[in-house]
């Protein structure tokens, strides 16, 4: 016995010493490895849609939410900041007014969301040769990933001007350390990006593949860029061999106009009801819904749900009408006055009278509420959190803004552009100045996250008359006048800080922007 | 366990040497106290290596020749010598030797002579354990192991305490490994205290390295009950006892509280909410409606032992449960216990045996320590206006009670709904009503062994466990209605999730053990191969048609809304050790460790790591030349160095993982999409910890007085943390190595013990201090814990310690216009536009004149400098008593209680002191509920002194006298009483000053705990 136990003691060695690399080998067991993903065509689209994902985020988790929507109305003049009470919105009422310290994480919130959709953008140009796809597949997805990248740029550039450009990911901490671009560089990759979309990119989607981007959403998108950049630094855009200026960007809407199948829906009422999603009049438009029905408050983004309808939702108890939303970027008594007799009026601005239910109070009241995305009984979610399941689509190139911008860039059928716009609601003809334009966009595409950037790109001396307020007052403001008084801080000419936590990480090599 | 195990190894190498002499001498062997025979002493002839060990009825048999002296020698006892003479029945009686009765601790693979140890290692016996009532036995550790932390997390029944030994040594898991019977296990609530022989805490480094990869945090060995041989013993032994709350806080009452929020409107500007001279409906005072009085806490333990010349076992059976004083039976932890323990002796060279213990727990539990769902925080936070139970016809005929799912008591009566208050401040009874999760575990541990000894001296061990836990979680969400903004109106839900947790370990060990002259040698080699994994199944369903929480079952719900995930994980770890002990003299010792660990949690270039450690210690009381030394009899100087690791990570985080929830809802519905989780780092690996131990034990006064003094200074490096990355990379960051963290400190540990007449006494101090400091991080900082309410508190930064409390810096309050006028920057401007009189004063501290977030700066440290626990027992003829003091000194704690950020929130009463006008307070500001100077900002004015001293447990006992034993056929019988938290001295004013680690960052935050009960306890002992 003796013998035989010192036998099987020396196998147990053996056997234990033998084993040790295979038995210490584990590799996850119920999530999948990237080093094995990326191979067939399945998990590049899966890989696409990730991208996808990330124009959907309202929120970056551990530090704030911050729609893009919600956010660039509150730092224009047609909304304040809002929310429950004073300490509720803090950070958002530090954009509201102009003061906006670069540890703001409403902010970061903004920065980190673009370059999170960039390194998704990313990855999929530098794993998709690798892929096992048709080469139709391929060149459709590649002008996809390009167009979202583009978005993001641009989203980063209006906001923050001064961007470090990444077109590969970056692959460790040898490269963190990353300088800031020139604007220039920044937006002539924007419309390399779409350029080279706009040759790749489908231009009739089938219904099952409906809303993934098409050839008419690149063509918007860059004449809202050439537009945005030529009136901020009245320079043109180069985009590889392609010098895109007004009349070449002029040229891509018109082919849109002409070609595209894209048009007015009748009722402009309709535009942001759950019939009119993927209508005709919806050039580019994010997805948002409620399945999986959400519930994870750590985890907001992860959601399908708008939270920008949500957050503009009036905080309203037992109504049948409108769910308990968060009263932020209440709307100002300017744009109501501005809007006094146009036809579109009630379908952009909620007045408090039309609310049913207990409606409380909130920051900054004004009387006024967006009606254009808000917690309304259309757009409640089936199941899961209410909050994190609002239906409401995001439209974020729609047709009359097309039309508008070729009137802008202008074509020889401006008129007939403008007037088409204002025939829909029954208004009749005006001349197609500059001032007329600039207006009937105002009219026509309030509180849709466009008016900041229509007035940034009209030079700091217009952007400070328009976005400074001193004793402006609605007859249903609640508050000291104080609160929503309000300097715009023209050193600034309107670009948000870099922020803080990404100027520390470059050690020097990113610089702040002017005003901070 | 100890005990037998030696005596075991010395009768084995004696049993062959018996041989044949002219006549026998036989007798007994007997304990001088009980009178009882002592089965298992050594009975050796003087000068030779003859002898014997004694039978289970403590008799023995020699052959001796009349001029034999017999050697009689038991663990725990003094060492006999006695001539034989002409006797033939020659009984001895061995007395008890109080220096040597903790003469062995446990060291991991082995046990060692404490005179001989060269580290710091702390024991605690069964008769302490038993002196407090525990649930968990991390407790036990509490006030009686100087440089163990331990501080309960509230007063949650079953809720896990924080324990630190020698202080936080990392950013990540910063708990010990705790060891039962040789293996590892991931919580230790499954132990029934009553059921515990020893637990030894490995605190040095060098004592710690032979479990290398995971000690660095250090070790607690817990060694279970073992049989003896000798007749079977029964015992019983059981206690109940009655919990209320020890204290409670001030708040407003209705008058006051109306009068206050009349103040914070016309402040602010706005319009009265109340007309004073109406009088209130109500005044409820809802700590007094939540705090449960007499809450129970019930144990009982029925045990038996014994054993033959070939078997000896150990058996229990033991029942607690134990009632919350907030939500009774909505915060209970209720345990059964059944273990059986055994050895069996096959012959002379091989013996087997297993150590097996089952355990079934339920355990429900409510939100102990936070802002938004806590109950104590709903109950201080809210108005004194609410009714408790809301009985007014005309109020329950409109909203919300005519029209919303309100919740009912068991009478059927609707919970009050304040129309103040709201958001996550709720009725707390009603929000305790809803409390319906369940967490049920079946939990099987233990381990079969087999020891072969081939020759003298070599011992070859081969022991096999397993840790196996099903854990079901249990959670339904019934229609509610608490408040406009929480409340469930639409459907109600069902969840269930199962989990499997197993953990199995075969480890393999040869012991030898020379001794040649004066020197004695002992190695150690062996082999360990462990396994852990998970797997997880969890399912949900909506529309449950039934209100009773206990009787919801998937299978009821009748949605479509069917949710279901389910994963697994699992990670092994590989180690080669080994230890060499050698002794000359008892005089001059070392121990030299070496421990070779490899773990999956590591990629293939980094798996492996090695950890050593050498001791040495001198007992120079034994040297000729010292032999003056006064009253001092004994002294011991320790010295030690060791590296340990840890690899406290989840799995896995060398890889690169694809997430897979990151889809998109397309006009046709939702797509699935991918992308990397986060940053690939392949090349973590192992956090380090190098520690010197340098100790001193010493005895005086015929070994009356003991003294023993450690002085450590441990660092860490490469530790292990989720490090920000700048937001361009666009993914989450993973793990890497970065940062080192240092503590050094000193333990004292005092005793004095003595007899006089039929009195004993002891007195008992043990102290520790101990200063834990960031030197390394990545980035220069790492955010720390947030408060909801105001966002960060605390912080991680190069130079301070760990989780300091950061935030403004205040000056008083502006006592008049002047003084707001006067707080400018050099420009002249004003450094707080907003403010007025009554507001708080905060201080430019980087001077860069404006306030703004870069004046944050270190207000409080949560970790205290001194840990203290001071004890007394004593016993005269059948009465015995003890009692425990605990504390701490030069802590911090952060006062979250108050939800400022709402309106409407009750005080208290503290807040009667406010700023009303010039000189009337410079540090409670005036009462607004518009507070444009943002008063309530994270600063020094949460921050109050946590220093406390409590009297944690004090307990009279009484023996039934011998004489009456005899008559029942007993042989011990006690009845005793105790208080448990009778006295807290302390200048914090929250509810209780011990709040432990939420997380490695969150510590000390007090959002309105779950306070420790007041317990009274009767309970008894009887032994058969």
């Amino acid at each position: 016995m003796k013998i035989n136990i010192k036998y099987i003691s020396a196998f147990i060695l053996i056997i234990l010493l033998g084993c040790s690399e295979d038995f210490l080998n584990e590799q996850p067991l119920s999530q999948v490895v990237s080093s094995n993903f990326y191979q067939t065509e399945d998990q590049a689209y899966q890989a696409l849609v990730s991208i996808y994902d990330a124009l959907q985020y309202q929120s970056t988790p551990g530090v704030s939410w911050a729609p893009f929507m919600v956010t660039a109305d509150m730092l224009s003049d047609d909304a304040f900041a809002g929310g429950g009470d004073s300490n509720d919105g803090q950070d958002e009422d530090e954009f509201n007014k102009f003061n906006i310290p670069p540890t703001s994480v409403i902010n970061r919130s903004l920065w980190a969301k673009n370059y999170t959709g960039i390194d998704r953008a990313n990855t999929y140009l530098e794993i998709i040769d690798g892929i096992d796809a048709s080469e139709d597949f391929k060149s459709r997805t590649i002008a996809e990933a390009k167009f979202m990248r583009a978005y993001f740029y641009l989203e980063l550039a209006r906001f923050f001007e001064n961007v470090p450009l990444l077109t590969e990911t970056i692959k460790g901490p040898s490269e963190y350390k990353q300088a800031q671009n020139t604007p220039q560089e920044t937006y002539n990759q924007i419309a390399l990006d779409l350029v080279e979309a706009i040759e790749d990119l489908p231009e009739f989607l089938p219904s099952e593949g409906l809303g993934r981007i098409s050839k008419w959403a690149a063509e918007g998108l860059l004449a809202r860029t050439y537009l945005f950049y030529n009136g901020v630094y009245g320079a043109e855009l180069t985009a590889g061999d392609v010098t895109v200026n007004r009349a070449k960007a002029l040229e891509y809407v018109e082919d849109m106009i002409s070609n595209s199948g894209h048009g007015l829906i009748a009722n402009y009422e309709e535009i942001f009801s759950t019939v009119s999603e993927y209508s005709i009049e919806n050039v580019f438009e994010i997805g948002y819904g409620d399945t999986p029905a959400w519930f994870d408050w750590g985890y907001v983004r992860g959601g399908e749900g708008n939270l920008s309808a949500q957050m503009q939702g009036p905080r309203v108890t037992q109504s049948d009408n409108w769910d308990r939303g968060w009263s932020f970027a209440p709307v100002s008594h300017k744009l109501f006055t501005d809007m006094a007799g146009d036809p579109r009026m009630a379908s952009t601005i909620l007045q408090e009278s039309e609310i049913d239910g207990t409606l409380n109070i909130g920051y900054q009241h004004t009387g006024y509420f967006s009606n254009k995305y808000s917690s309304d009984a259309e757009h409640w979610g089936s199941d899961g959190q209410f909050e994190h399941n609002r239906t409401a689509n995001f439209r974020v190139i729609r047709y009359s803004d097309v039309l508008l911008m070729a009137a802008e860039l202008g074509s020889g059928n401006a008129q007939s552009y403008m007037d088409e716009v204002r025939a829909r609601v029954g208004l009749s003809s005006v001349p197609a100045t500059i001032e007329n334009i600039f207006n009937e966009r105002r009219m026509e595409l309030s509180l849709e996250g466009i008016r900041y950037f229509d007035v940034l790109r009209r030079g700091g001396s217009f952007a400070a008359q328009e976005l400074s307020k001193s004793g402006e007052r609605g007859p249903n403001y609640v508050g000291d006048q104080q609160l929503f008084d309000i300097n715009f801080n023209a050193a600034t000419r309107g670009f948000l800080p870099i922020p803080q936590t990404s100027i520390d990480f470059s050690s020097g090599a990113m610089i702040q922007n002017d005003g901070y | 366990m100890k005990t037998i195990l030696l005596s075991l190894f010395i009768s084995i190498a004696l049993i062959h040497s018996v041989t044949a002499q002219e006549r026998s001498v036989s007798g007994s062997v007997f304990d001088g106290t009980s009178g009882e025979g002592l089965p298992g002493a050594t009975v050796q002839i003087k000068g030779t290596t003859n002898g014997t060990i004694t039978d289970f009825n403590g008799q023995y048999k020699l052959s001796v020749t009349d001029e034999a002296v017999l050697i009689v020698n038991f663990i725990g006892y003094t060492t006999q010598e006695v001539a034989v003479g002409n006797q033939s029945v020659l009984d001895i009686t061995l007395v008890e030797d109080v220096a040597q009765l903790d003469e062995i601790v446990v060291i991991g693979y082995g046990v060692q002579r404490k005179k001989v140890v060269t580290g710091a290692i702390e024991s605690v016996s069964a008769e302490e354990i038993s002196l407090t009532p525990i649930l968990r036995v991390e407790q036990a550790l509490q006030g009686r192991t100087p440089g163990v932390q331990v501080t309960n997390q509230s007063g949650q029944p079953g809720e896990a305490p924080t324990v630190r030994i020698r202080g936080a040594g990392t950013t990540g898991n910063a708990a010990p490994l705790y060891i039962v019977d040789g293996l590892p296990v991931g919580g230790i609530d499954f132990l029934n205290p009553g059921d515990i022989e020893s637990m030894d805490v490995l605190k040095d480094a060098a004592s710690a390295a032979i479990y290398g990869s995971r000690a660095a945090n250090g070790v607690v060995l817990i060694t279970t009950k073992s049989g003896v041989k000798g007749k079977m013993s029964i015992a019983y032994s059981g206690y109940y006892a009655s919990q209320n709350a020890a204290k409670t806080i001030d708040m407003l009452n209705a008058d006051q509280y109306r009068a206050l929020m009349n103040e914070g409107a016309t402040n602010a500007g706005l319009t009265e909410p109340f007309d004073l001279n109406e009088i209130p409906a109500n005044n409820t005072d809802w700590q007094e409606a939540l705090f449960q009085n007499n809450a129970p806490m019930v144990n009982h333990q029925l045990s038996v032992a014994g054993g033959s010349e070939k078997s000896t076992y150990a058996s229990s059976l033991s029942y607690f449960t134990q009632e919350g004083i907030i939500g009774g039976d909505k915060s209970q932890f209720e345990r059964i216990t059944a273990r059986l323990n055994t050895n069996h002796k096959v012959n002379s060279k091989f013996n087997f045996g297993n150590n097996l213990a089952y355990t079934h727990i339920v355990s429900r539990g409510i939100a102990s320590n936070s802002s938004f769902n806590g109950a104590f925080s709903s109950a201080i936070n809210m108005d004194p206006l609410t009714p408790v139970v809301e009985l007014d016809p005309t109020n329950l005929s409109q909203t919300p009670y005519s029209d919303e799912p309100v919740v009912l008591n068991g009478q059927g009566q609707a919970y009050g709904v304040s129309n103040f208050v709201g958001a996550e401040v709720v009725n707390p009874l009603a929000l305790l009503e809803l409390a319906n999760n369940e967490t049920r575990v079946d939990k099987l541990v233990g381990n079969i062994y087999g020891e072969l000894v081939p020759i003298d001296g070599l011992n070859i061990k081969s022991s096999f466990g397993i840790d196996l836990a099903y854990v079901l979680n249990d959670g339904f969400r019934p229609l509610f209605y608490l408040n406009g903004a929480q409340l469930n109106d639409n459907k109600t839900d069902v969840n269930k999730a199962i989990e499997r947790n197993s953990t199995w370990q075969w480890e393999n060990t040869a012991t030898y053990t020379k001794k040649i002259g004066d020197h004695n040698l002992t190695g150690l080699v062996g082999i360990s191969a462990l396994q852990y994994s998970y797997e997880d199944l969890r399912g949900s369903n909506a529309i449950v048609p039934t209100d009773d929480p206990d009787n919801v079952y998937l299978n009821l719900a009748t949605d479509t809304l069917w949710r279901s995930s389910g994963g697994a994980a699992r990670a092994s770890l590989y180690s080669n050790f080994g230890r060499v002990s050698y002794d000359y003299k008892d005089k001059y010792s070392f121990t030299g460790i070496i421990r070779r660990d490899g773990s999956s949690k590591f990629g293939a270039n980094k798996r492996f790591g090695t950890f050593s450690s050498v001791g040495a210690a001198w007992v120079a009381s034994d040297e000729d030349f010292m032999q003056n030394l006064g009253p001092v009899s004994f002294l011991k100087l320790r010295v030690s160095y060791g590296v340990n690791g840890n690899q406290e990570i989840g799995d896995y985080a060398f890889v690169s993982i694809i997430d897979n929830t990151r889809g998109y809802t397309f006009a046709d519905g939702r797509v699935i999409g991918s992308s990397p989780l986060r940053v690939a780092n392949a090349d973590i690996q192992w956090e380090g910890s190098k520690q010197l131990s340098i100790g001193i034990d010493t005895r005086a006064y015929n070994d009356r007085l003991s003294l023993t003094v450690d002085y450590y200074k441990k660092t860490t490096d490469k530790l292990l943390e989720i490090a920000q990355i700048p937001d361009i990379v666009g993914r989450d960051a993973s793990f890497s190595n970065v940062g080192i963290i240092e503590n050094s400190g000193i333990e004292i540990g005092l005793n004095w013990r003595n007899s006089s007449n039929e009195l004993n006494y002891s007195f008992g101090l043990n102290t520790a201090y101990n200063r834990n400091q960031i030197t390394n991080i990545a980035n220069d900082f790492i955010a720390g814990a947030s408060w909801a309410i105001a966002g960060q508190v605390t912080r991680n930064e190069v130079g301070q310690p760990i989780a300091y409390f950061w935030g403004y810096k205040t000056a008083g309050l502006f006592q008049n216009d002047s003084d707001v006028f006067s707080h400018i920057n050099t420009e002249g401007d004003l450094l707080q536009p907003n403010a007025v009189p009554g507001d708080v004063r905060f201080v430019d501290v980087n001077g860069d004149g404006v306030i703004d977030p870069e004046d944050r700066t270190k207000i409080g440290n949560p970790t205290p400098d001194w840990t203290f626990g001071f004890d007394a027992s004593a016993d005269y003829k059948n009465f015995d008593f003890s009692i425990l003091f605990i504390g701490s000194l030069g802590n911090d704690i952060f006062n979250g209680m108050q939800r400022q950020d709402l309106r409407y929130t009750n005080r208290p009463t503290t807040v009667l002191d406010r700023w009303t006008g010039e000189g009337t307070s410079n540090s409670e500001p005036r009462f607004t509920w518009v507070d444009t100077n943002n008063n309530y900002r994270v600063s020094d004015l949460y921050i109050e002194n946590g220093s406390f001293m409590r009297l944690k447990n004090i307990q009279f006992g009484y023996n039934i006298p011998n004489s009456t034993l005899k008559k029942i056929g007993a042989t011990a019988w006690r009845f005793y009483v105790s208080g448990e938290n009778l006295i807290t001295f302390t200048g914090y004013t929250g509810a209780d000053p011990e709040i432990g680690a939420q997380s490695a960052f969150d510590i000390g935050i007090d959002r309105a705990i779950y306070p420790q009960a007041r317990t009274f306890r009767i309970g008894t002992s009887l032994t058969f």
